[in-house]
This record gives C-alpha cells, structure tokens and sequence, in this order.
C-alpha cells in the first residue's frame, strides 16, 4: 500500500515538473567558407613596365565567403598546387601570401607576389593555386575553383577581353598592342558599367574603368583606325596572329 | 485500494486545476510616462542657406524624471551622405556645413530615458539651399586676359525676389577660389540634373573650368575635366538638352564633346563624338531644343549634323529628302553658321551667311538667309525628320541684316530678334515686316554697343504692357530678351532686359519696363541659374 501511495506520489511530482521543463532553441552553426571571387587572372609585366625595374609585382586575388560577417579578422591559407598538370611556373617566379577577411566584411584578398624574369619575356607560365582550409574557415572551394594565374612578359589577352570586345572587336596581340599604344594606357581595367563603384565588380581595386570611358577609349582608337587605313589605303591595318591573322582589323 | 483512488482522484484534480490557473504574469507591470517632445506647434521643414545656423528649440520632457537623466542626439542623413551626429543637446544650433541640395535632408531627435533606455524620435526635414541661388549668371572681363563670374539675382532672373530684392553678387568665381579665370569667356553654362548632375561649367579661348553652381566650388578644369585630355581648351560652344540623351555638349576645337549626366559613376567629358559614317567634321555652333536630339553645323563639309546623345552624330541621309524638299541639309558648303535657335512650331531657325571660301568668315555683304529645319521627338523619330529641311527665309532686305551681330528667337512665337551693335529690330515672319524696336541709350554713354543678345530661359518675372494699355505681370522665361552692353570710353559693362510684348511679340515700348544692371566689366557670355 505504501508503495501505491509512493507511486501516485510520483506520478504526481513528475507531472507537476512536466511543465516545468525548459525547452531550448537548436541555434544553427553555420561552416564558413571562403573561396576565390574569381578563377583566372593574366598578369603581363607588359601591362606594368614599371614593376619589371623593381622585379615583382603583387597581385591581390579577391576572395569571397559565405556565412556571416564576424567582428574578428580572419585568416585564409593559399597554396600552389604543384602537382597539377596545368602548374608551368618555375618555384622562384612567384611567393603566396596569407590573406584575410577583415572583421565586419565579406569580401578580402589575398597576395601573390610574381617575380619578373627574363624567360618572362617570350613565354607564359601559369600558376595554380587553391585555398587551404584552417580554424577560420573549414570550408573552402565552394564552387571547387582552383585558381589559374598566366604570368608572363609577353602580351596575352587580358582576362576581360569579353567584357571589351563589343567596342574592340576580336582579339589579336597585334591588335591589342596598337590600341595600348593609340591610347597610350597599359591596360583597359573594365569589368562593369559604373568600374569601381559598381556592385557586381569583383575587384574594384583592379577593375576601375566606366563604360562611358571604354567607350570613349574606343573611339578614339576607332578615329585612329580609319586615320591608319586612310594613310594605307592598299594595305588596311590586319590581325598579325590569332584566329583573325591575316583579317582587316574591323571595329563594331 | 481506496489508497488508490484517492491518489488517482488527486492526480485528476491537479491535472483539472492547472486549467483553472489564471496566468497574471503578463499584467505584472506599471504605465511608463512617455517623453515628450514639444514643438510649440513649429513645422517640422526647415529651410537653410549652407554655411548659415540652424536652430531647433523643442521642449522635452518626460514627467517623473529629471532633465539630466534624457540624452539626445541629432542626426542629419539623405543626399547620400554618411548619416553624421550634429549635436547631442535638448535644442539644435549648429552651422549647416552641407552641400545645398534640391531634396530635403533627413534629421533625427532622438531622446534618450537613461533611467529606462525607453527612446523616443522625431524627424525633421531639412532642406539646404544655396546662398547664391537662381538669377543671370555672367563671365565678364576687365583686362581682356582673365575673367571672373558674377551673379545677378533679381525680379526678372530669380524666383520669388521682389524688385527692391535686385542684388548683384560679383566677382564669385575669384572670391571663392582665390584666382582668376585664365582666359576671356566665351561660353558659360550652369545646369542642375538630380543629386550629382550639377556643374557650372566656364570656356575661354584657352580653358575650361566647372564649378558648384550652388557654392561656387572648384571641381575641375581643363585635362581633368575630360576623360581623355583634349589638349585643347579653346571653347566655342556649350549646350544641355535635358531630355534627349540627357546631355551636356561642349565644342573645342570644331569637335563636340559630350557629358552624360544620367549617372554617378563619372561625370567628365568623353571623348568627341564621331559622325555616323566615320568623315571627319568641324562644328561651329550648335543648339539642343527641349525634345528633340541637337543639331550642330558642320564648317568643314557645309552640312548640318544631328547629335544623338552618347553616341554618333548623324548624317542626315539625303536621299530620303522629299521631292520638293527647301534645300539639301548636306550641300550648304557656301555658308557658314551664324546662329541656331527653336522657332514655334518644332522648327530650328539657323542663320546662315554666304563665306569667304578661304578664311571661313562671311563674306563681305554675303547674303543671309534662315535657313528652318524641322524637329522631331527623339523618342518618336523612326521616319528620321528631326534635322530635315523645312523652309528657307530670305533675311536680305531687312534693315541693317548686313550690320547685324546677333540673332535669338523664342519657342513659342513667329519672331526673330537681330542686333546691330546699338539697335535691335524685330521680324514678324508670319505678315514678313520687321520693326525698328529698340536703340541702346546714350544716357550713360555715347559710346555703349550691344555684345551679346539672348532669349531669356530662366526663372523670374517681368512687366509689360497689357491690351489695357496697363502694367501686366508675367513669367519672363521666353518672353524677355537679356542684353548685354559695353562702354569703351567708361570701361563698364551693362545688362539691360527687354519684355517682349506677349500680345504683339514686340520689344516693350515702354521704357519703364526695361530692366539695366550697371558696374561690370566687359561681359563676353551669360546663362541663367536654376535652383
């Protein structure tokens, strides 16, 4: 009897603690993870003559993560990946650095120091390169990019000759040195309408030209185009190599 | 047993009674004063000039809690600047260091109960105007090698100013920037376009210069001012068109420059614009009416160019002239262009003058004629009229047509205006007859000649006569003519207005109408200044 009376007794301080339970919230942990912005870039010493005096030059590749600002600067790892096929660069042609997301952002960078050397001047080497996950960030790699660095002293098409072509036409080396030399520029830095105030530019740093000064650019390249055909009425300005060689240089 | 269902009968009450329990929780609390805050009934728009003390005196308080215990904050945003903390007292009495603008900034009270963290905000609207404001803008010269900007703000040029109001502010440019402009004006334009669309911008034979046309501000000059640097700074022409291509154009060298304004991204000059079928050209003057893309003559060729926008200046194509078409756009290579202004009607009248074949100047006692073409909506233009041909108007047997210097005209009538260097006569073109209508005064001076002579485009209002023979009132955009005159012998420039008649499309007769502002130097170009 004792026991039935120590049973309901029991029952009833469980059923009184019942509601008495505190059920916490499950809060959602999140795996940052950061990753290239993008996954090419060309660098030319051709483009920054005055960098092959000093005899490097750094490029800040832009990094980009998912998850949520912290107040916290974090570090982000990068490695050559050396036994990738596609890797031609000679270990004294280039140094990585540590980059970082500061506190508060959710874009950073990382450097990569490139050296210049005379095998520069007639090839191109390319440098590949991936993240390596740490502490502050275990993921990486979100899109499984592994990033491509074409270094060289020889002039190449820049990496954003599609976002150019529309007002240069196609691309030819030849091509592209009378347009530097027309212009008197060392590269045409365009990747979007408003250059570096625009959102959907990658690397504002880098990408700093307008539209409006593309524009203009191109037409002063196109007042020199009919200026050269005019004087060489027998021998119109041609592509010198590249898919277009032998084609007259035409300009939408 | 029973045991048992005493204990399961204790179970069920308590399980009944938890329902019976009226949770008084949530009513566990006292009624928080509020903060008060007390505008004594004063608007919450506030107007200011830049660089004046703006002063906010509410009274705050909040029953229960001394004044020490509230905090406060005014903050100032919109315009899209970085939201910034004006003061941290109960009332606001700070100097406005903000850029003028044409929309209203955003300030924020917020009052701050320390003992509880309770706040309450009321906002404010700013607005911040210019202490310069609307009126005629003019570049003059005293030593024929620099010039200054000056500004008259009056009846006629300025809203809302009565005529004891009439001030002249001179000398703004140096006054503001501690030097001179280099070079004698040849073109001034101010316009005003949304938040960042706002640039004075000053030509001379050898420069170029913008400024803040609200402060004066320097902004930019020369190489700087364009995208790719022309080299060149000689200025003969500047022109905005508000609505097709939103554009403000500028002529150095015979090559037209344009700026777009519908953007933030950069605002300097791009490079000149490059006619439709790539031939080279070497434009003298141009014009931009409301509606439709500018023209522009070209010297070099003879032939009249559309601007459109951004992109190319147009060949007129003329094959699809019509039939019996007044004349061919493209074969006028034996004039050059004096002056392009709208007519009524959707109509560009452009003067022009038999040349000189090997300076380029008119010719000695060559033969003027108006030569119209037509204007077309840009938007509403697949037929491609805009820039075609209407009608040509001989100007030769009018009096004195061969002295004349200037020639302007107003959108909404049939007239137009040609001065000599002291007289002014109006053609009526529907009856054909021009009128002696106006002759500079000698009463300051006998020697005072007219230097430049142009349609009145902006704000203010003017009086005329009505059809009472009364004093009316009315708008003087488009209908009142500004001039500008100068006196060798006193070394002083004048600006004089003339109300044009709304009845007759005449200059006012009566000379009580006429407006003059004296103390200048020589003034070589004008524009008007909008808020």
């Amino acid at each position: 009897m004792k026991f039935n009376v120590f049973i309901g007794c029991l029952a009833l301080v469980s059923f009184l603690f019942g509601s008495c339970e505190r059920e916490g919230v499950t809060m959602y942990e999140e795996s940052p993870t950061v990753y290239f912005g993008e996954s090419y870039r060309s660098y030319t010493f051709v483009e920054n003559m005055d960098r092959i005096k000093i005899g490097f030059d750094t490029i800040k590749l832009p990094l980009q993560i998912s998850g949520s600002a912290v107040d916290r600067v974090r570090e982000v790892v990068m490695e050559a990946v050396l036994d990738d096929t596609l890797h031609t660069a000679e270990a004294d042609m280039f140094s990585v650095g540590k980059g970082c997301i500061e506190a508060n952002e959710y874009k950073g960078y990382i450097p990569l120091r490139v050296n210049y050397l005379r095998v520069l001047d007639d090839s191109v080497y390319q440098i590949r390169l991936r993240l390596v996950a740490n502490k502050d960030f275990p993921g990486v790699d979100l899109y499984g990019y592994t990033f491509t660095v074409s270094l060289t002293n020889k002039l190449t098409q820049p990496s954003n000759w599609s976002r150019i072509k529309n007002y240069f036409g196609p691309y030819s080396n030849s091509w592209y040195r009378f347009i530097l030399e027309t212009t008197g520029l060392t590269s045409i830095p365009y990747w979007s309408t408003n250059g570096s105030s625009d959102k959907n530019n990658p690397d504002p740093e880098r990408w700093t030209m307008t539209l409006y000064e593309v524009k203009a650019y191109a037409a002063m390249v196109k007042v020199a185009l009919e200026d050269y055909n005019r004087k060489h009425p027998q021998d119109p300005l041609k592509h010198e190599d590249g898919e277009e060689k032998g084609k007259p240089v035409t300009m939408p | 047993m029973k045991m048992q269902k005493i204990i399961l009968f204790l179970v069920c009450l308590t399980g009944f009674l938890h329902s019976c329990y009226e949770d008084k929780s949530s009513l566990n609390y006292t009624l928080v004063n509020p903060i008060n805050i007390d505008l004594g009934g004063a608007n919450t728009e506030y107007s200011v000039f830049a660089y004046d003390t703006l002063e906010i005196k509410p009274i705050v308080y909040k029953e229960g809690v001394s004044d020490t215990e509230l905090s406060y904050r005014w903050t100032v945003s919109g315009n899209y600047i970085v939201p910034t903390v004006l003061d941290s007292t109960m009332t606001l009495k700070v100097r406005v260091d903000l850029q003028p603008q044409t929309i209203a900034y955003n300030l924020l009270y917020e009052v701050w109960d320390n003992t509880t963290g309770i706040k309450q905000e009321q906002t404010f609207k700013i607005k911040v105007e210019t202490p310069f404001g609307s009126g005629l803008v003019i570049s003059e010269t005293e030593d024929e090698q620099t010039s200054d900007i000056s500004l008259i703000r009056a009846y006629c040029f300025s809203s809302g100013f009565k005529k004891a109001q009439d001030t002249t502010m001179r000398n703004l440019f140096s006054l503001v920037n501690k030097r001179k402009i280099a070079g004698v004006g040849t073109a001034i334009l101010s316009t005003t376009y949304g938040v960042y669309g706002r640039f004075m911008t000053i030509g001379t034979n050898s420069s170029v210069d913008r400024i803040d046309p609200f402060d004066y501000s320097y902004i930019d000059g020369n190489g700087s001012s364009f995208m790719i640097d022309p080299k060149n700074y000689n200025v003969t022409s500047l022109g905005f068109s508000s609505n097709a291509g939103c554009i403000e154009t500028i002529v150095i060298g015979g090559k037209l420059y344009t700026h777009y304004y519908q953007t933030q991204a950069i605002h300097t000059f791009s490079y000149y614009l490059l006619t439709s079928d790539m031939s080279d050209y070497r434009v003298g003057l141009a014009t931009q009416p409301e509606w439709a893309y500018g023209l522009c003559f070209d010297e070099m060729n003879g032939r009249f160019l559309e601007i459109q926008g951004t992109k190319y200046l147009r060949v007129i194509n003329s094959k699809k002239l019509e039939p019996d078409a007044a004349f061919d756009p493209n074969k006028l290579q034996d004039f050059t262009c004096r002056a392009m202004f709208s007519g009524r009607n959707n109509i560009t009248h452009n003067i022009l003058q038999e040349k000189d074949p090997v300076t380029g100047k008119p010719k000695l006692d060559g033969k003027i004629y108006c030569y119209d073409t037509k204007q077309e909506y840009y938007y509403n233009d697949p037929d491609l009229i805009n820039g075609m041909p209407s009608k040509i108007i001989d100007l030769n047997g009018f009096p004195d047509i061969q002295k004349a210097l200037f020639f302007s005209g107003t959108n909404n009538r049939d007239y137009i205006y040609y001065a000599t260097e002291d007289k002014i006569y109006t053609i009526n073109l529907i009856m054909n007859v021009v009128t002696e209508d106006y002759v500079v005064p000698t009463t300051e001076s006998s020697d005072e000649v007219i230097t430049s002579m142009a349609v009145w485009l902006g704000y203010g209002s003017m009086n005329f006569t009505n059809n009472q023979g009364e004093m009316g009132t009315t708008s003087s955009a488009n209908n009142m003519l500004v001039v500008t005159t100068y006196s060798p012998s006193l070394k002083e420039g004048f600006v004089r207005t003339l109300p044009i008649s709304i009845y007759t499309g005449r200059i006012e007769a009566n000379k009580d109408y006429h407006g003059m502002f004296r103390g200048f130097g020589r003034i070589t170009a004008t524009t008007s200044q909008k808020d």
